[in-house]
């Protein structure tokens, strides 16, 4: 295969986004949100002061590293999403002579070969996170910054640290990324290394003298980041507010301004701006929408470029979510998505949608003599800081200030209250309000639920238990995580791991717990968010359930979710259960939790954790979020897996040759933007993608000749990720694909895909054979209905092979989706 | 209800003074020195005023191998204005009307200064002293990592406290920083249009702009009064494809404000003294928080520009608010036409901080640190690490 010199659009590695899915018509759903990548691209870090922050990283070509599901759990507060997804997304740097103009994130990028290999002297007092055999990730823990001080109330603060390498040309980029306790977030980039251009002393008007007859050529370096805000984990219902203060006679009146279609903005220091994201339906303890602030604090060299390149022309835009707007510049073209950010900007509604934030700064280069030979690292960074999140300073025990009365300003001491209101997550009773927060327990210190509330219980073994749990595994499959879905316990189907995969797990019947009384006050709806799993051995039958129920006080139930075994494998992974209790509204309700091995002695463990009840903004719909990926519309159907192919593909999920027995020796499965390729007139491989701009293709190159990239020698294959079908619906898969060949083909050449379970059994759903005539490339839909396999975790494999003797053959799959109904 | 802002308008601190002694190669106070493995060294002294709190003098620096030069003749936070969104009340000039030392000074204890010395002042510890990794020096074909090393103060002004910290980069960059915190100065008292709420029923926490003004005497090298400030603009053509550096030595004195349009930097440099190469030794001033520097609702003439620079003149002690009898009032009025080439320079820095209240500030705001950095700029022929 050839690889062009650069510019290259290869092979890539994706982590699965993951859709959340939503309550519908009052039908209760699981959705996916308590666990998102494997633990080997999972950060999971609490600061010594408590507050904690959670996230998933991956490894791009383009992006370097790219940040996904980034949660903050306050100290003593609730766990919720800040961001979805978080990277760079250009550095845009044009020299003053224009000799260049680097794209340097699009053209070249900071994965892939630009990453470097960390040492642990680059990283003191850290951990080191590898892609691979590389460590492309240290993460540090800063301390001793100042948190608050008010006379001798005072508190060293803390930060999780994660910063990469990547080195492009002379220079080495560092982007950074602070995560502090008391929520906020620092999104910077060092530059270090070399000057990559000089010139000689005629040029000096375009640069500084470094030494004699040498001038380092001055630059800017205009850095873009792509922040996908999704506050409190919905992507749907986030606003943009500007903020502005009017300067008039003597003085500054707050003014703010709500996009509601996309916007490209600047900053203005006369009128002090700055902008916000705002959660729709979040709210905290006093009432406020919850909110992230976005501060550009070193726009001291703003740059406004030539027309050619309007994405300098402002400091800070929101754009409506879409897949293929990647970069700030150079964005790969084609018919849906334009060339850079101001493109992006194309007055789309932005309400109700799913927002992106790309804000900018810059750093202006006049070299110094001291850049050579080596060039010390300079920094630049924006700031992001939490507005209303809190109903107090997480960080401090102080009562509330802000409604008492302070009489004594001099040395501080004595003016705390002490009887304001409880900082952190919430359950404290406002003025005849009802609190946000309504019930929550993560089972952090044991468990205030009653075990066999009924005295129903037949289980010999494998009770219900709050506490730590030990990791269960027989053979490959995971039966009990050993980490919880929030903070360190959950309530579990016996903790300990016993002698053998056997020992603690439900034996023998029933084991039940109900949690304390819950009163729903009236007048207001309430959401449910739970985590959970259930996971059993292929020995499962129908009798092993796990069931989530409302009991109300005279013994009626209501079942919200209900999970029952089967003859496959089911691996232990947090899910969520989000249910509407809005129908329980001003009355006592217990939630029931009952897991049982009725059958003979199979493998069933269950688990459920970080139960939270909350209050839903009065006058706002619930359940109207939707999943970032494309809303299906249909009022029970629900999207449980999708890949477009649009970014890299994580190969820590996705399985090139999974079974190493493939014999392809080019054009092996890959995900990029196609390039077209024909043989006469017959197209071989389109040069669009089904859906957005790239799909998965076996070559994705054209290469100097049409046989060039085509796949030769045998079979590739690939296996996505594990997809987990819930029992008891049904479900759908649907994909784009075609396959295409010339009159040399054999019965030899094929694409095929096929469904595997666990156990590696494997059904074929379609089935594409060689047959010696041309057959174009045209892009057609699979559509197979999958419920046979709900209960059970399968992979999708994919194989195409050109068994022949160097026939032209080529294949490709796009925008596989599975829905539920 | 009762405002503490109305507390902080109340008493006057200090009394006209008169003009003090030309300190120009004296040092005040109690000298320091650190020095790093790497051979870098950075030695100053330091003081406390009861107006200003923390002072400097004869900060010098030198590179590992290079010679040991002064940057600095004094430094320090010549004055804090405090106004309020909702113009209620006067400003109040934080560091003359109610002061950063004497009894606002606070103590400091171990605890505050982890890993780090604390100095005393009249048998107080007030100075926590301390060395803290800082990252990548370089990296190139090979990477050094390297080192700051950070003095503080920190003062309690009525609701507010201020820190004061220098940090000085093994490299010979320096960042001055000024902290906020404390709790909000005012709750309950201003429209929502001024301010946000933060109480429990919803009281209004007023919005508030701090301006901090620096002053910066620069005595580079041996020779204190033979300096120059050259400004350097980067002027776009037409197309904007291009940009054309110009510098242009400041004649006189001058008021002068950031221009992203052309890049504008300004520099301190020695009339003298090369690099061994080809450069004047110098420090640039790299500014920061241009985003909220135009903050001046009541079009006070000190806040209409970003940097002003003057001839040393012993009376010019703070930016506003002098208060130095037979002396310019602020620092516009110090800016008397005297020639600024080859003289002794004073660079007055103004920063601003607007301060939105938020629910997380209803019991201690977090502190939010405002900073700019000197850079050594030929000050070495090359890097010397």
């Amino acid at each position: 295969m050839n690889k062009p010199f650069y510019k290259t659009h290869c092979a890539c590695k994706k982590v699965l986004l993951v859709l959340l899915l939503w309550v519908a018509g009052g039908h209760v759903v699981p959705v996916r949100a308590a666990e998102f990548c494997s633990d080997n691209y999972y950060i999971d870090v609490t600061l010594p002061n408590q507050a904690r922050w959670d996230m998933c990283w991956e490894h791009r070509n383009r992006e370097g590293i790219v940040l996904h599901k980034i949660h903050y759990t306050p100290r003593g507060g609730v766990r919720r999403m800040i961001l979805n997804q978080a990277s760079l997304a250009q550095i845009h740097v044009p020299y003053d002579d224009n000799g260049a103009r680097y794209h340097d994130i699009s053209d070249y990028g900071l994965g892939n070969n630009y990453m470097s290999d960390l040492s642990a002297q680059e990283c003191p007092s850290g951990k080191l996170l590898a892609f691979g055999a590389k460590k492309v990730i240290c993460q540090q823990v800063e301390t001793d910054n100042s948190a608050y001080r008010y006379a001798d109330d005072r508190l060293l603060g803390n930060a999780l640290s994660l910063f990469s390498v990547s080195k492009i040309g002379a220079y080495n980029y560092i982007p950074s990324w602070r995560f502090m306790d008391d929520g906020a977030i620092e999104p910077g980039v060092r530059a270090t290394g070399a000057l990559q251009r000089y010139g000689s002393g005629n040029i000096e008007a375009h640069g500084w003298l470094v030494s004699d007859n040498k001038v380092g050529i001055a630059h800017l370096h205009n850095f873009f980041w792509k922040l996908d805000f999704d506050l409190g984990g919905t992507s749907r219902d986030d606003y943009v507010e500007e903020l502005d203060f009017v300067q008039q006679n003597g003085r500054s009146r707050l003014v703010t301004q709500r996009f509601t279609s996309e916007a490209a903005r600047k900053i203005d220091p006369s009128r002090l701006r700055r902008w916000r994201v705002v959660d729709g339906n979040l709210k905290n303890s006093k009432g406020l929408p919850m909110s992230y602030e976005i501060r550009l604090p070193q726009a001291e060299y703003q740059d406004m470029g030539p027309a050619n390149e309007p994405f300098t022309h402002n400091d800070f835009y929101v754009t409506r979510y879409k897949a293929c707007e990647l970069f700030a510049s150079h964005n790969p073209g084609g018919n849906s998505c334009a060339d850079n950010l101001a493109g992006f900007v194309n007055d789309e509604n932005l309400q109700g949608e799913d927002l992106v934030v790309w804000p900018s700064t810059t750093f202006y280069h006049m070299p110094r003599a001291e850049d050579a030979p080596r060039m010390d690292a300079h920094w630049s960074h924006i700031n992001i800081t939490p507005r209303d999140w809190h109903d107090a300073n997480p960080l401090s025990e102080a009562g509330d200030m802000s409604g008492s009365v302070l009489t004594n300003s001099g040395g501080g001491n004595g003016t705390d209250t002490g009887g304001g209101t409880d900082t952190g997550s919430g359950g404290s009773e406002g003025n005849g309000s009802v609190p946000a927060i309504i019930y929550q327990d993560d089972f952090e210190t044991g468990s205030r639920w009653s075990l066999n509330p009924q005295g129903t219980d037949t289980a010999s073994s494998g009770q219900w238990q709050a506490g730590l749990a030990q990791a269960t595994r027989y053979q490959d499959v995971v039966v009990q995580l050993g980490n919880a879905a929030s903070g360190h316990q959950a309530l579990v189907t016996g903790l300990s791991a016993g002698a053998s995969v056997g020992s603690n797990d439900i034996d023998g019947g029933l084991t039940s717990m109900r949690s304390p009384a819950i009163d729903l006050p009236a007048k207001a709806r309430y959401t449910l968010t739970m985590a959970y799993y259930f996971a059993h051995l292929w020995n499962a039958s129908r009798l092993d359930v796990l069931r989530i129920s409302i009991e109300q006080a005279n013994g009626s139930r209501h079942v919200l979710l209900e999970q029952t075994g089967n003859l496959n494998n089911r691996s232990a992974q947090w899910d969520t259960l989000k249910a509407d209790l809005s129908r329980w509204a001003g009355k006592r309700v217990y939630l029931l939790v009952e897991a049982s091995d009725a059958g003979s002695g199979s493998i069933v463990e269950a688990a459920i954790d970080h139960v939270i009840i909350e209050k839903i903004a009065s006058g706002t719909d619930s359940g109207n979020g939707a999943g970032n990926g494309t809303g299906t519309g249909g009022n029970s159907s629900q999207r449980v897996f999708s890949e477009d192919f649009e970014g890299d593909l994580n190969w820590e999920l996705w399985a090139l040759n999974p079974a190493q027995n493939d014999t392809a020796s080019s054009g092996l499965w890959q995900a990029g933007l196609p390039e077209a390729t024909a043989y006469q007139e017959s197209v071989m491989q389109l040069g669009s993608a089904a859906s957005g701009h790239r799909a998965l293709l076996t070559g994705a190159q054209a290469g100097r000749s049409v046989g060039s990239a085509d796949i030769d020698g045998g079979n590739t294959t690939l296996r996505s990720p594990l997809i987990n079908l819930a029992a008891g619906r049904g479900y759908q898969l649907q994909l784009e694909y075609y396959f295409a060949h010339l009159w040399n083909t054999s019965a030899a050449d094929f694409l095929r895909i096929s469904v595997e379970n666990q156990q590696g059994v494997r059904q074929q759903v379609l089935s594409q054979v060689g047959v010696p005539s041309i057959r174009q490339a045209e892009w057609a839909t699979l559509t197979v209905d999958l419920s046979q396999f709900a209960g059970s975790s399968i992979h999708l494999v994919l194989e195409a092979a050109d068994g022949g003797g160097g026939s032209i053959v080529e294949a490709a799959v796009d925008n596989i989706r599975i829905d539920s109904h | 209800m009762k405002l503490i802002k109305t507390s902080l308008a109340l008493c006057l601190l200090v009394a006209w003074q008169s003009a003090s002694a030309a300190p120009n190669n004296t040092c005040q106070g109690e000298k320091i020195r650190k020095s790093f493995a790497s051979g870098a060294l950075w030695e100053f002294c330091w003081a406390v005023k009861d107006q200003e709190g923390l002072t400097l003098s004869q900060v010098h620096y030198q590179a590992p191998g290079g010679f040991y030069r002064r940057v600095l003749g004094e430094a320090y936070l010549s004055q804090i204005e405090a106004t309020f969104d909702d113009g209620a009340i006067d400003p109040v000039f934080v560091s003359t009307q109610l002061g950063l030392g004497g009894d606002n000074l606070q103590t400091l204890s171990a605890q505050d200064c982890p890993n780090g010395a604390l100095k005393s002042l009249n048998g107080r510890n007030v100075l926590c002293t301390r060395t803290q990794q800082a990252g990548y020096l370089y990296k190139y074909a090979s990477q050094r990592q390297t080192e700051r090393f950070e003095i503080s103060t920190t003062s309690q002004v009525g609701p507010r406290s201020y820190s004061i910290r220098w940090a000085f980069y093994e490299n010979g960059t320096m960042e001055p920083a000024v902290g906020l915190s404390g709790i909000l100065p005012a709750v309950g008292e201003s429209d929502a249009q001024y301010g946000w709420p933060v109480g429990a029923n919803g009281e209004i926490g007023s919005s508030f702009i701090d301006h901090y003004l620096w002053r910066l005497d620069f005595d580079i090298d041996a020779s204190y009064n033979n300096d120059v400030v050259e400004e350097i603009n980067s002027v776009p053509s037409a197309d904007r494809l291009r940009k054309s550096k110009t510098i242009t030595t400041l004649q006189q004195e001058t008021a002068r404000s950031l221009n992203p349009e052309t890049k504008r930097f300004w520099r301190i440099r020695d009339g003298d003294a090369l690099n061994g190469s080809v450069g004047y030794i110098s420090y640039e001033l790299v500014p920061a928080h241009y985003d909220q520097s135009k903050a001046n609702s009541l079009n006070e003439e000190w806040l209409n520009d970003d940097v002003y620079f003057t001839a040393y003149n012993a009376c010019e002690l703070r930016a506003a608010n002098n208060m130095v009898s037979g002396c310019g009032s602020n620092v516009t009025r110090f800016l008397d036409g005297q020639n600024l080439v080859g003289q002794d320079i004073v660079l007055w820095y103004k920063q601003s901080n607007h301060y939105l209240p938020r629910s997380e500030d209803s019991n201690r705001i977090g502190t939010r640190w405002n900073s700019f950095k000197l850079l050594p700029r030929d000050w070495n022929s090359s890097n010397p690490f």
